[in-house]
């Protein structure tokens, strides 16, 4: 699953810790999920989208492999 | 995120205050030759415990430093972290898989090469390997995310 956090976040011009604390999880957590490593749960995915005002397809695609 | 069974945070200082101070003690105690004996004295003359170890008191020094320890341990391992989210349980729970094929593993090769009273050791020392393989290897990969983070703000 490939991700637009990364680009998402450079948009509203939050750091990683901003956006962290906005949705209540660890810096490591922003990190690991821009660099694929880790894979968030529902809840995650959908409130980073509230955050962004944008969808979760928006955010998060689904690659050849998934 | 609301997560289950996890001790307050203060607890993983709570938890190193009580291993050094158990861990100084040890050290001192090894190093001049020394047992310590608690006022813990406890009279089992009326019970059926008495015929089981054939004495009319124990002493319950030596249990009261087992738990003191395995609590101390307890709590380094499962307190929660300052921000607790569901990658850290995700952690926590590959690390405890880990240890625990690593305390299999090093049983394994026990059983294979240790024989005889020798085992006794053995088994002594396996009580805390699961915990302290645990706390390494969640410790090291909290550490590992949260470098790889900081170099993410840096870049």
């Amino acid at each position: 699953m490939k991700n637009r956090i990364k680009v998402a976040r450079a948009e509203n011009d939050w750091s990683q810790a901003d956006l962290a604390e906005r949705i209540g999880v660890s810096r490591q957590t922003i990190n690991s999920i821009e660099t694929g490593r880790y894979v968030p749960s529902t809840i995650l995915t959908l409130k980073m989208a509230r955050e962004f005002g944008k969808t979760v397809e928006e955010l998060f695609q689904l690659e050849d492999e998934d | 995120m609301k997560t289950h069974w996890l001790f307050p945070h203060p607890y993983r200082a709570i938890g190193w205050i009580i291993l050094l101070l158990l861990g100084s003690l040890l050290a001192i105690c090894s190093a001049f030759d020394i047992e310590i004996e608690l006022p813990l004295e406890v009279d089992i003359s009326q019970t059926w415990l008495q015929k089981l170890y054939e004495t009319s008191s124990l002493n319950f020094s030596d249990e009261l430093f087992l738990l003191s320890f395995i609590s101390s341990l307890l709590f380094i391992a499962f307190s929660r972290e300052k921000v607790e989210d569901e990658m850290i349980s995700q952690l926590r729970l590959t690390s405890l898989q880990w240890s625990l094929y690593i305390y299999y593993a090093a049983l394994a090769l026990a059983i294979i090469f240790v024989h005889g009273l020798q085992f006794y050791d053995v088994m002594l020392y396996s009580m805390f390997t699961v915990l302290i393989v645990f706390i390494i290897r969640f410790r090291l990969l909290l550490r590992k995310y949260g470098r790889e983070a900081d170099r993410e703000v840096l870049a």
